[in-house]
């Protein structure tokens, strides 16, 4: 574990370096993170102002669903950014040469990139995040603050699943960036609570691609709105996801074909 | 003009090497709709209207952003900046006999073409298994009206794209502008998440002086039949002051980055 987190932080400095080349680039990048989250957080503070809340939550408690899942987006985002750089490794060959690395096989595709940026916003986001909670009195008791850190690590269990099944796909496919697309645009639905989507798409939120569990759970947890069992399946489930999404990448494995190597 | 065709065709069959790529990008559209359709309908519960929308037309005005979006945002012109580093630019099109703005801009009628199919069809079965009642312009003259402008709309936003691009010529990492204000600030200046006027008014005062309302938003609002006539005559004249500063701004940029130009990735 030792030998991996330095391999870690040495990848994350690489990844670094490019963009310490253009800092003005980097900075353009951290104002458009800052200003897409200003900008959505006055369109949500405007619309629930007008309204008072939204499916049963107060305004406070919405706009919490929508830091936590900023808060979690990041957090994946950061840890696991080398999904999109995975797929020139597999097209051009190259990921040959980290298969006869003694690593995990999933080392390089998942934790190969670091986003410095991300980790930039995190900050001050979890500042704020904290300042708000305290100020709207939104956490009933330790408790919550417990049981919200342990769905927060679910959840990146879960992303962590998510983005090796995308590595998977990539090795059988070789077509990967739309699909992480697909996972930002799902995830992005729990920038309000999901209490709001019924039928099918509540059905697909919940047991297909458990937005639900990602995000609004960790937030309901925070506020003290979940109950044990439900905490519970959280756990069952990110621990049941990575297992199939470990099984699943071995598998694609065995059928990597290695084209242009 | 048959060159053009041939330009028009050659980008459609780009579109269809990576299919599956192109079936995700599609479903993107229909996952990002449903989150503005479900939002909305949970904000309306219980109520008919709100910030001066009814339901319907709410309804109406993100699902007239799901397609003109298709219309106005359907570009290939973010292709231009990667051919520029790379020096792709001299042999694709300067030294071809075409203009390269002609070019572009059939490569973005091909990338229009499908992604408004594509779109009307989705958001079309969409709104009819959610049964969404769609408020629609109720006169001729309010149609033709919306018609010019989402096409001044569509060629501002040509310009605009293109513009950025020519950064390539001065810098080598044309990512970082192009995302600040080519999808930051457009997306959300240009009304494509939501209806500008539910902001507090100071900031739709300080968005207007931008040309991004004028993309989606005013288009919009005429095709809802929210304008006054004087208004949406005013809203056009602003369009064409728009259209006419970007494409001197993009002729002139163009011309300084060519001789400032060295292709050195060619």
């Amino acid at each position: 574990m030792k030998r991996l987190l330095k391999i870690w932080f040495l990848m994350a400095k690489m990844a670094i370096l490019p963009d310490l080349l253009t800092p003005w680039a980097a900075l353009l990048f951290i104002i458009g993170k800052l200003v897409r989250f200003g900008f959505f957080f006055v369109f949500l503070f405007s619309v629930l102002s007008g309204t008072g809340g939204l499916a049963g939550y107060s305004r406070e408690q919405a706009i919490l669903f929508f830091l936590v899942f900023n808060l979690i987006d990041i957090v994946i985002q950061f840890l696991f950014r080398g999904v999109y750089h995975f797929r020139p490794l597999v097209i051009s060959g190259d990921y040959d040469l980290d298969l006869l690395k003694p690593l995990p096989s999933f080392f390089r595709p998942l934790f190969g990139h670091v986003d410095v940026m991300d980790f930039v916003t995190l900050l001050p986001l979890i500042i704020f995040m904290m300042f708000f909670v305290a100020k709207n009195n939104l956490i009933n008791s330790f408790l919550d603050i417990f049981l919200f850190l342990i769905l927060f690590f679910a959840s990146l269990l879960i992303g962590f699943a998510f983005h090796l099944f995308v590595c998977a796909v990539c090795v059988l496919t070789t077509e990967i960036d739309h699909l992480v697309w697909i996972y930002r645009d799902l995830t992005a639905m729990a920038r309000f609570p999901t209490d709001i989507y019924r039928g099918l798409v509540g059905f697909v939120l919940t047991f297909v691609f458990p937005v639900v569990l990602l995000i609004t759970f960790p937030a309901k947890g925070l506020m003290g709105l979940l109950s044990f069992d439900k905490v519970a399946l959280a756990i069952l489930v990110s621990v049941l996801t990575v297992y199939l999404s470990l099984k699943f990448w071995y598998w694609s494995l065995k059928r990597y074909t290695s084209a242009s190597s | 003009m048959k060159k053009y065709w041939l330009i028009f065709k050659l980008t459609l069959m780009e579109y269809f090497v990576y299919r599956l790529n192109f079936l995700l990008w599609q479903f993107r559209n229909v996952v990002s709709f449903l989150a503005l359709f479900f939002f909305w309908q949970a904000v309306y519960s219980g109520r008919q209207e709100i910030f001066g929308y009814q339901r319907e037309q709410m309804l109406s005005y993100i699902v007239g952003v799901s397609v003109l979006r298709g219309i106005v945002f359907g570009s290939r012109t973010a292709d231009l900046a990667g051919m520029i580093r790379s020096g792709d630019l001299v042999n694709r099109f300067l030294l071809r006999p075409w203009s390269i703005v002609k070019a572009f801009f059939c490569r973005d009628l091909a990338a229009k073409f499908l992604d408004i199919i594509f779109i009307t069809l989705e958001i079309y079965l969409i709104s009819r298994l959610m049964r969404v009642e769609l408020f629609l312009p109720k006169s001729w003259g309010m149609i033709i009206l919306f018609v010019i402008a989402c096409l001044l709309s569509t060629l501002l936003y040509f310009f605009i794209s293109f513009l950025l691009s020519t950064i390539a010529f001065w810098v080598d990492n044309v990512w970082a502008p192009r995302w600040l204000f080519g999808i930051i600030f457009l997306e959300f200046m240009s009304g494509a998440f939501f209806p500008l006027d539910v902001l507090p008014s100071f900031v739709l005062k300080i968005i207007n002086l931008t040309p991004f309302p004028y993309l989606i938003y005013f288009p919009l609002k005429i095709g809802l039949g929210q304008l006054a006539f004087g208004k949406i005559a005013s809203v056009l004249m602003i369009m064409v002051f728009w259209l006419i500063l970007a494409v001197l701004l993009t002729g002139s940029v163009w011309r300084k980055g060519l001789k400032s130009y060295s292709a050195y990735g060619g």
